[in-house]
């Protein structure tokens, strides 16, 4: 099979995506950004992001004919969000097309998706799609030196107004409020019920600790400087064990604290955003430093 | 049923001897053994295992079988009665052919036996002998065409999706198996004929032998969910080997991810997908705690970071996309 084709001036912008009650929904038209292979002359059903992740696999290998409109109805929305990220991070038009026809390509070849294994909201879903772009940047850019890496704010996925450039001010500002949520709210919520050796205080000093070393630049040896006076490898070991049960613990409470507390979509998926941006672990490569 | 009777039956069905899986013999303890063994003896008033009040008698041996365990079975040994019997789990239902009352052989007499699922698919072969147990594995489904699908696919891309398991994919239907569905999702080019190819073999397969590969599909999600748990709860950021071991954690789902996929596309594999789901549970976690000194990565886990930023497994050097 060809690779994708590229679109040249004559064929026109990319068609934007559009609002429809707070959800972005992509695909009435969008002919000029998506793969020739997957062109079909049907008329594109409206599909929320949601719903193209659950439904996108490789159309090729769809069963009947209503299946296979469906994938490529899927992909032709997530090539668009794709499309738009990328150049929403100044990516050039060819680079843009390149890198969202591949991204969107592996996104289809790991489906059909079961539907507790997808974003449930269309913030996580464009969250989802940033990621996977990013994991393709990092390895096939950057080591190329062809493109940026856009930091961690500027794939913040709950950027309220997609077809617009990204709002810096109204990114931080959702930034700090899910901070507030996460840290004041939410974090002294699933202490309380903290039990057994791992007690209440611990849970709250080892995310302490964990937000200081993602905020502060503290590692966790200063931090046993600070607390034990002396770095050793059975210190390092029971403050890592420490920070993977706080970890856990949050991970295991977490969903159902925003859950029970209806949240506004983009706040859990700020939320979301803050606890995998500042308190998950990351291996740094040679090829990222 | 001799091996022969058997391998004639895989014919009828249209299976060739690639369906035999590992075969293994499991001596039964002699008396010597059994007391340098020391086995656990129940309290002298008990008399549940039919033993006369006051006298002391040994429990039932457990079975360690890789063949068993990889089709969710267990057996025990009572050997105060010479009585082996089989047991699983209620969701992973077997039959015995011939039909055996209780699911338990006398250890005296000679026996040729077929495990099967309630469906009849059969799932292993075993044979009771005096000296011991054998038994053989059975993956009974059509082999997925992989000569053909390597040579479209080219050496490089077999070698990144296939080259450690070279030597076995001859000997194993069920390695062949988790080829196809590393096929099926990380070939490159991603539209490469090949890739689409292999999701619609497993449409090809019966509603039994899909049945059959859920099967060990769901068993392995399950096992790999108890290693899982396993590496939590001992963890330590400087234990030699931590690497290999987190990377054989991560094929391991990615292998299964493949399965998934296969069934997802012939509209089945609920219950894969539920056993994967906990198995997901512990890896997010231990993912989200990954100790920063520990780099796991390599060219095929990229290829899945690419496909699925949630996915846990596609090696450490990617946050895991929390959802």
């Amino acid at each position: 099979m060809a690779p994708p084709r590229r679109s040249t001036a004559a064929e026109g912008p990319v068609t934007p995506s559009k609002r429809l009650n707070g959800q972005t929904v992509v695909g009435s038209v969008v002919a000029d950004v998506e793969c020739r292979r997957f062109s079909r002359s049907h008329v594109r059903r409206v599909m929320t992001l949601v719903e193209a992740l659950r439904a996108v696999a490789p159309p090729a290998a769809a069963d009947t004919e209503a299946e296979l409109r469906l994938r490529e109805d899927a992909f032709a929305a997530i090539y668009a969000e794709l499309h738009r990220l990328a150049r929403a991070k100044g990516a050039s038009r060819e680079d843009a097309e390149d890198c969202a026809s591949q991204v969107a390509l592996a996104i289809a070849a790991a489906g059909p998706r079961e539907p507790e294994s997808c974003p449930r909201s269309e913030g996580q879903a464009r969250g989802y799609l940033a990621a996977a772009l990013r994991n393709r940047l990092i390895d096939r850019y950057r080591v190329a030196r062809r493109m940026a890496i856009p930091d961690d704010l500027d794939v913040f996925p709950a950027a309220p107004e997609p077809e617009a450039q990204p709002d810096t001010a109204l990114a931080e500002q959702l930034l700090r409020q899910a901070e507030t949520v996460l840290y004041e709210e939410a974090v002294p919520a699933i202490a309380r019920d903290a039990r057994g050796r791992f007690d209440r205080d611990g849970f709250v000093t080892a995310i302490t600790q964990l937000r200081a070393i993602h905020k502060d630049n503290q590692t966790p040896d200063t931090i046993l400087l600070a607390s034990e006076g002396q770095v050793t490898s059975t210190g390092r070991n029971r403050l890592y064990k420490q920070h993977e049960r706080a970890r856990t613990r949050l991970l295991a409470n977490l969903p159902g604290w925003l859950d029970e507390h209806h949240l506004p979509p983009t706040v859990v998926t700020a939320v979301h955003f803050v606890v995998t941006a500042q308190l998950s672990s990351r291996v740094t490569s040679e090829a990222e430093s | 049923m001799s091996v022969q009777d058997f391998r004639d039956r895989l014919a009828r069905i249209g299976l060739d001897d690639g369906a035999l899986g590992v075969a293994e013999t499991l001596s039964f303890p002699a008396a010597t053994v059994d007391e340098a063994r020391a086995p656990v003896r129940e309290a002298p008033s008990s008399d549940d295992f039919g033993a006369p009040r006051g006298t002391v008698r040994e429990l039932p041996l457990a079975v360690r079988s890789d063949v068993l365990g990889a089709i969710g079975l267990v057996a025990t040994l009572d050997r105060a009665v010479g009585c082996l019997s089989f047991h699983a789990p209620a969701d992973l239902p077997f039959t015995l052919d011939p039909p055996v009352a209780g699911e338990a052989f006398t250890t005296d007499e000679p026996a040729d036996f077929l495990i099967a699922t309630a469906d009849a698919e059969p799932l292993a072969f075993g044979s009771i002998s005096g000296s011991g147990l054998r038994l053989q594995g059975l993956h009974a489904w059509p082999a997925p065409p992989l000569a053909d699908w390597r040579d479209a696919a080219g050496d490089a891309e077999w070698g990144i999706l296939a080259g450690a398991d070279e030597p076995t994919v001859s000997a194993s239907r069920w390695t062949a198996t988790l080829i196809a569905g590393r096929i099926a999702r990380l070939l490159q080019p991603l539209d490469a004929p090949s890739l689409v190819a292999a999701r619609t073999w497993s449409r090809t397969l019966s509603a039994g032998q899909r049945g059959l590969v859920e099967r060990f599909a769901t068993v392995a999600a399950r096992q790999l969910t108890i290693r899982l748990e396993r590496l939590q709860a001992t963890i330590v950021p400087d234990e030699p080997g931590l690497v290999d071991r987190w990377r054989a954690l991560c094929h391991d789902r990615d292998d299964l991810e493949g399965i998934r996929v296969l069934l997802r596309e012939a509209r089945t594999g609920g219950a894969v997908a539920a056993a994967l789901r906990e198995a997901d549970a512990v890896g997010r976690a231990l993912h989200f705690s990954w100790p920063s000194n520990a780099d796991v990565h390599d060219e095929r886990l990229q290829r899945v970071a690419e496909g699925d930023p949630g996915a846990w497994w596609a090696g450490t050097r990617r946050r895991a996309f929390v959802l």
